[in-house]
């Protein structure tokens, strides 16, 4: 079954997507000294890369019986937010570092995570004549990349709260995917619907309620 | 004091005569009903609580029981919304699987009132991690594989080990309460899971309000006595 899905993903756009966007991204993370701003590359890096995971595992559960209606209500959010949390990780090994860039490289990987996606799913969107072709890719753009990056950046809250602390680290972060799973799974159901401008506001508001919690925090540090 | 007490016992009455209702007209609509007054609440009892923990800058008991009852809530939430655009979700839902989550934020919170009560132990912490994580990474494989088997186990082993670490705490003042409403939640979710009675599946649903309730009260508990490490 594995063989398949990897012959079927080589196939498809993501190998000559992800190669066009890494590369020269890859030239550029090795010309910056900033370290900050290395682990932001780094991280959106990962998340375009992050879709190959998220293809094959979605894939692979998506093949189980009777699971076809549950891939993007159920299966995707689950393993997207899971594949795109993974190397927040790494910062409970390392500790030299400004807090709040915990948040800001998870909300890099999201937001690397849904370009990629966004690009895989270009080509349906502009097959459309003209202008037409425009509108639904500005709004997906707008709201995917806001609700990958905002969900992500849930995750890097949790790892930000939990890694100077002796408790429960692991489950804690698997409890906050949860969370960002069911806001994805919310986002991919609602679309679709007749509520679909609470899809579409729901990200924005999570942004906006972010940049002022963030706000606050640099102002209450006096700024840096 | 007489205000609380007016609270609990409206919601004690609410889940009597939903209870009762539901029998009566044995019809769903009361259920469904009784669904969006409980996602409604949730929503309520989480905005306030999450308020409170935001302007206190609390970092530890009062976040992790907010984070908690923002699974609950966004659980409802998830429940509430699927219902209002007339989509039946399946009966192992990314929804369900977030309010299984909220016990790992109580679970947290139970080990920070230990800590706080200076009980000691780094394999404790080791052995808690290891266990809630295989039981969580079990529930959302089951999930992803709609199992409902390893679910109930999950849940079911879950609620055991969420038990034993309450019970652990009842002779502490300031975490009795706490503990209490933990040892509750955890009873009434395996006697849901057992149905014994076709009743008493339908009552412990209608307490849902009275729970959110108790959490309110709890976090009121907290700010008023202002015992724990921020």
């Amino acid at each position: 079954m594995l063989a398949d899905i990897i012959n079927e993903m080589l196939v498809s756009n993501i190998p000559g997507f992800l190669f066009s966007v890494l590369i020269p991204l890859i030239f550029l993370i090795i010309m910056v000294k900033d370290k900050s701003s290395k682990y932001l590359m780094g991280f959106f890096c990962y998340g375009i890369f992050s879709v190959v995971f998220a293809f094959i595992l979605n894939q692979w559960f998506s093949n189980y019986p009777g699971q076809i209606n549950r891939v993007s209500s159920d299966i995707a959010p689950i393993v997207e937010e899971t594949v795109k949390a993974l190397p927040l990780l790494l910062f409970f090994r390392k500790s030299n570092f400004n807090d709040n860039l915990i948040i800001y490289c998870a909300m890099a990987c999201g937001i690397g995570f849904s370009i990629h996606e966004t690009l895989f799913y270009f080509t349906s969107f502009v097959s459309l004549p003209g202008l037409f072709s425009l509108f639904p890719l500005i709004v997906r753009t707008t709201t995917t990349s806001l609700m990958h990056g905002m969900s992500t950046a849930i995750i890097g809250f949790g790892v930000k709260i939990t890694k100077d602390k002796e408790i429960i680290k692991l489950p804690m972060i698997l409890g906050l995917i949860a969370i960002s799973a069911t806001i994805h799974s919310l986002y991919n159901i609602l679309i679709g619907t007749r509520l679909a401008i609470f899809a579409l506001l729901m990200p924005a508001a999570f942004y906006f309620m972010g940049f002022a919690l963030m706000s606050d925090k640099e102002n209450a540090k006096g700024g840096e | 004091m007489i205000r609380k007490n007016v609270f609990i016992l409206i919601a004690l009455l609410y889940s009597i005569s939903v209870t009762v209702a539901a029998f009566i007209m044995e019809k769903n609509i009361i259920m469904d009903i009784h669904g969006y007054i409980t996602a409604i609440v949730s929503f309520i009892v989480a905005f306030k609580i999450m308020h409170t923990a935001i302007r206190t800058h609390d970092k530890g008991i009062l976040l992790y029981i907010v984070l908690g009852i923002s699974c609950l809530a966004l659980g409802n939430l998830y429940f509430f919304l699927l219902g209002i655009v007339g989509i039946v979700p399946s009966v192992i839902s990314v929804g369900l699987f977030t309010k299984i989550c909220c016990y790992l934020f109580f679970i947290a919170a139970l080990l920070e009132y230990k800590k706080e009560a200076g009980e000691k132990g780094s394999l404790n912490y080791i052995l808690i991690n290891s266990i809630t994580f295989i039981l969580t990474a079990a529930c959302a494989y089951a999930v992803l594989a709609n199992n409902i088997y390893v679910l109930n186990s999950s849940v079911l082993l879950m609620d055991v080990f969420c038990i034993v670490l309450a019970s652990g705490l009842l002779r502490n003042k300031n975490a009795r309460f706490f503990a209490c409403l933990m040892l509750m939640v955890a009873a009434l979710d395996i006697i849901s899971a057992i149905q014994i009675f076709a009743f008493t599946g339908v009552f412990i649903k209608s307490l849902s309000p009275l729970l959110y309730l108790l959490f309110a009260l709890l976090i009121e508990s907290v700010k008023e006595g202002d015992v724990h490490a921020r």
